[in-house]
């Protein structure tokens, strides 16, 4: 098989793909009478026009590449973590505390600490539902999410009680309960004109280290074990829970630390609803992303164009954005099916005869 | 496609050719069997046996090819079009679900018993009465799989088999976890059968085709290289055949070995799945260079025993000791620190994992140790080298090192299970049916691996069901029944009758 025609396969699947979840899309937003053209150049196409809005694009792929690859870690290691919603929110609560309990350190200690206790809180969260599940074999489903009522409550009630900016209370203020900015030491840099911070480099030096942890040393190897055959890896000595409980922290941390850089690059103060479902999406971006780094980036980037497009059609075409999360839907549906055709070596096989029969056809049988 | 009770006079399949990525599992194979008959299907691991049979079972498509049935062509897109046709298969590995019963297992399969909101499962366990009446083939209905012996999830597959109405069978492999006097009866079984069915029977064990079957075809690199009938040609000639030289498998016949006792297992007592004591108070003590048989029927103890020892399974009391260390409720990652190698019964889902490489599967055990590690870094050169060496000595059929050791064959995976044991260098081994599922020349190589650690002087504990596997190798042999040591035999005192009247669980000495 060659190269090309390899490239050339999978390039049209794609295509054909995309073309599907597009026509399904089109009966659905004619169904509601709106503009489909109009729609679709709106979400896909809007946000990449001006460096402004490819700015808030990246702005949003950043958390999610964070939390994403935290939660691949958890779910290569065979545990389902759908608790970075609350994970992130912790981690927030421990950037918060820092910052405002010394907010006149030197910012390369401030900065680094606060991002050290968001990981750790996150960590935590990420801790308690593996180390039941190692233990006592608690359903990871049913902790972690509890976990996120538990972290939210805890949320609110400090950026309500302990952490509440004082000129909110006294003056009435925004009306939504948020702190204090936080103390200029913590805050990252952005580009200038835009919101855009370097956040952003933190999030590909993750990625490059969680693809060196699972691929390249043995602990990866070791978790990756654990997770696609429980029984194998106990056999070849591999403790299973060890790693279990390893792999949520880490995916706990990573959760934390995207809530620490979301709000020293982007809020630079903690507000209620600042986790904004993010912890959700991850879970979808890091499936999409096929578990993989290489993968989760793009995915986060473009689950970042839809957020933003999802605003932008409300506003320019009227379509609400609640239809954006029914497209959402159809796409992700679409590409999870793709994906198994991608993955399908022996469809790819007959094809490739198929397409030799065509272009060479008496030769060929012979061989 | 509608169902029909039709006999099945003839089945024939012309020009079969089925690509792998990298491999040609089945290169234009053309076979046919009429009423009645039994054709045994043999050939080296990897050399397309599972693959052709899974395409008649319209598990995967042929490439190219056609299968006729009674003068017809049919095409089967999944396997309820083949049970349709009236055929069935047992698959060499287990196709039933771990938790559930055996009564629900064979429900899943039995259409009859569903109706719209309701399973009838007094009709399925009527239909397995019958069918177990019928053959002589016991099952307890309401045993958990997961609580099976592999000899005891087989005979699970073939009821469930026959109770949905083959008319036309198809066994990969069957007789390869059976104990001896299953094989025997299995044999006089399908003989039986063949008077209602035909009957396609994948084996590499090759008294049983002379036993059993009427025409021979012989595999090759998916290709059919021999056709003909059995009657005409000798085990050896089959044998050379096969593997196009003469296949003579090794004996151990150094002296009795004086080593110091390495393994000492004291009163060990060790609960079952099942929760009742599988072993009582068992007591078996090995040598260093010395190869204990452990001979039994499957299910007496012998899982329990191996797990116990390499820390998978609890130990209730007793001790195990090891080099003067006692390694009972250690952790796993202990016991194969301590040097123990362990080859596992269920090499598909215990001894590999899966989804994993051959050369990642090839260094499960060692991916901390420093030859294949710095600073927890992979050192990919060494990894690949090992694999590549290893694929070449244990001649793992494979297009690389790099495919998902899943998609072996089953020769092939246990290979894979081998070569990383055998090559760990352990201080002992623990080796659980090593050749099932191996072809001759194969096993034959194995056992001379095992030789050669013997003169290493590692202890070697082997269980087996087989009899010529545990005389030919053994210098001990220990007989279980129930959890205990009937009694351990000097080679020279085992045979096959003292050691099947022990193994049936008869101690008095004045009835051998
Ligand atoms: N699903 C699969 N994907 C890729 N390769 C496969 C798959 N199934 C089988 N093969 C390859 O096809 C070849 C034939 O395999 P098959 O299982 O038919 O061998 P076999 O004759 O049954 O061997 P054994 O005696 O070891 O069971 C092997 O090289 C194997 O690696
Ligand atoms: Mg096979």
């Amino acid at each position: 098989m060659t190269k090309t025609f390899k490239i050339t396969y999978k390039v049209t699947i794609i295509i054909l793909a995309i073309l599907a979840a597009m026509t399904i899309g089109a009966i659905i937003l004619l169904t509601i009478g709106a503009d489909v053209l109009k729609t679709y150049s709106v979400i896909l196409f809007e946000p990449l026009k001006t460096t402004l809005q490819l700015s808030e694009v990246l702005i949003r792929a950043i958390p999610l590449t964070i939390i994403a690859l935290g939660i691949a870690v958890a779910y290569r290691s065979g545990i389902i973590n759908i608790g970075a919603e609350g994970q992130m929110a912790m981690g927030i609560l421990g950037t918060t505390a820092i910052a405002l309990l010394f907010p006149e350190l030197p910012k390369p200690i401030l900065l680094p600490l606060a991002i050290l206790a968001g990981a750790i809180c996150g960590g935590l969260w990420g801790f308690i539902p593996g180390i039941l599940k190692a233990k006592l074999q608690v359903s990871e489903l049913l902790s972690t999410v509890m976990l996120n009522y538990i972290a939210a409550q805890f949320y609110t009630f400090f950026l309500r009680g302990p952490m509440l900016d004082p000129a909110e209370s006294s003056l009435g203020g925004s009306g939504t309960p948020q702190s204090m900015r936080l103390s200029k030491n913590l805050w990252l840099e952005r580009l200038p004109g835009t919101r855009l911070h370097t956040g952003i480099f933190f999030a590909i030096i993750l990625a490059i280290v969680i693809y060196l942890l699972l691929w390249k040393t043995s602990t990866g190897m070791k978790m990756r074990a654990a997770g696609a055959s429980e029984r194998a890896a106990r056999y070849g000595g591999i403790s299973v829970t060890t790693y279990l409980v390893v792999a949520m922290v880490i995916s706990g941390a990573f959760a934390g630390m995207a809530g620490a850089i979301e709000i020293a690059g982007v809020h630079r103060r903690a507000i209620e609803g600042v986790t904004g479902g993010y912890g959700f999406s991850a879970i979808v971006v890091a499936l999409f992303g096929g578990l993989h780094p290489a993968g989760i980036i793009p995915a986060s980037f473009f689950f970042g164009l839809l957020i933003v497009g999802a605003d932008m059609t409300q506003r320019m075409v009227g379509v609400p954005a609640n239809m954006v999360n029914v497209l959402q839907g159809i796409i992700i549906l679409v590409i999870v099916a793709t994906k198994m055709v991608l993955a399908d070596p022996y469809l790819m096989e007959k094809v490739w005869r198929k397409y030799q029969k065509i272009t060479n056809p008496p030769k060929e049988v012979e061989a | 496609m509608e169902i029909t009770t039709k006999k099945i006079t003839s089945l024939r399949v012309e020009h079969i050719t089925k690509r792998f990525p990298g491999v040609l599992a089945s290169d234009d194979i053309s076979l046919s069997i009429g009423e009645g008959e039994i054709l045994a299907l043999v050939g080296e691991n990897g050399a397309g046996k599972t693959t052709l049979m899974n395409i008649l079972m319209g598990l995967y498509q042929p490439d190219e090819g056609r299968i006729i049935i009674n003068g017809e062509e049919v095409r089967f897109r999944s396997p309820n079009d083949a049970f349709a046709a009236g055929l069935g298969m047992v698959h060499q590995q287990y196709m039933l679900v771990p938790n559930m019963t055996v009564l629900e297992n064979i429900a899943l399969g039995y259409k009859q018993a569903w109706s719209l909101f309701k399973l009838d499962l007094a009709m399925v366990r009527e239909r397995i009465e019958e069918i177990s009446k019928k053959y002589g083939l016991h099952v307890d209905p309401d045993a958990f799989i997961w609580q099976l012996s592999v000899g005891e999830q087989q005979r699970v597959e073939l009821v469930k088999t026959l109770c949905l109405g083959a008319r036309f069978l198809i066994l990969d492999e069957p007789t390869s976890a059976l104990t001896p006097q299953e094989t025997d009866e299995l044999i006089i079984l399908l003989k039986r059968m063949a008077s209602e069915l035909s009957i396609i029977f994948i084996s590499h064990k090759l008294q049983e085709v002379k036993d059993l079957s009427d025409t021979i075809t012989i595999l090759r690199h998916g290709a059919v290289v021999f056709q003909g009938n059995t009657t005409d040609h000798s085990p050896s000639d089959i044998a050379a055949l096969m593997t196009g030289h003469e296949v003579e498998l090794p004996l151990n016949e150094e002296p009795p070995c004086d080593g110091e006792i390495v393994l000492n297992i004291k009163d060990l007592k060790v609960k079952s799945d099942r929760g009742f004591l599988a072993l009582n108070k068992l007591n078996l003590s090995i040598r260093s260079g010395e190869i204990v048989g452990l001979a039994g029927v499957s299910g007496n103890g012998q899982r329990e025993l191996a797990e116990a020892i390499n820390g998978l399974r609890k130990v209730e009391s007793g001790e195990i000791l090891f080099y003067g260390e006692d390694l009972a409720n250690r952790s796993p990652h202990h016991v194969i620190e301590a040097g123990m190698g362990y080859i596992p019964e269920e090499r598909n889902t215990e001894g590999i994992v899966p989804s994993f490489s051959i050369k990642e599967n090839l260094i499960l055990k060692d991916a901390s140790h420093p030859e294949f590690s710095k600073h927890t870094f992979l050192r990919n050169k060494e990894i690949d080298k090992n694999a590549t060496d290893l694929r070449i000595k244990f001649d793992i059929r494979s297009p690389n090192i790099s495919i998902a050791a899943g998609s072996l064959s089953g020769g092939n995976i246990q290979k894979v299970i081998l070569a990383r044991e055998i090559s760990r260098k352990p201080k002992f081994l623990i080796a659980v049916y090593p050749i099932r599922g191996l072809d001759l020349g194969a096993a034959e190589f194995i056992h001379r691996q095992l030789l050669e650690k013997r003169k290493e002087g590692i202890g070697i504990l082997l269980v087996s069901e087989e009899l010529d596997e545990i005389l030919d190798l053994s210098d001990r042999v220990a007989v279980i029944f129930k959890g205990e040591i009937q009694q351990v035999l000097n080679r020279k005192d085992a045979n096959r009758r003292s050691l099947g009247i022990l193994m049936a669980g008869v101690k008095d000495d004045q009835n051998i």
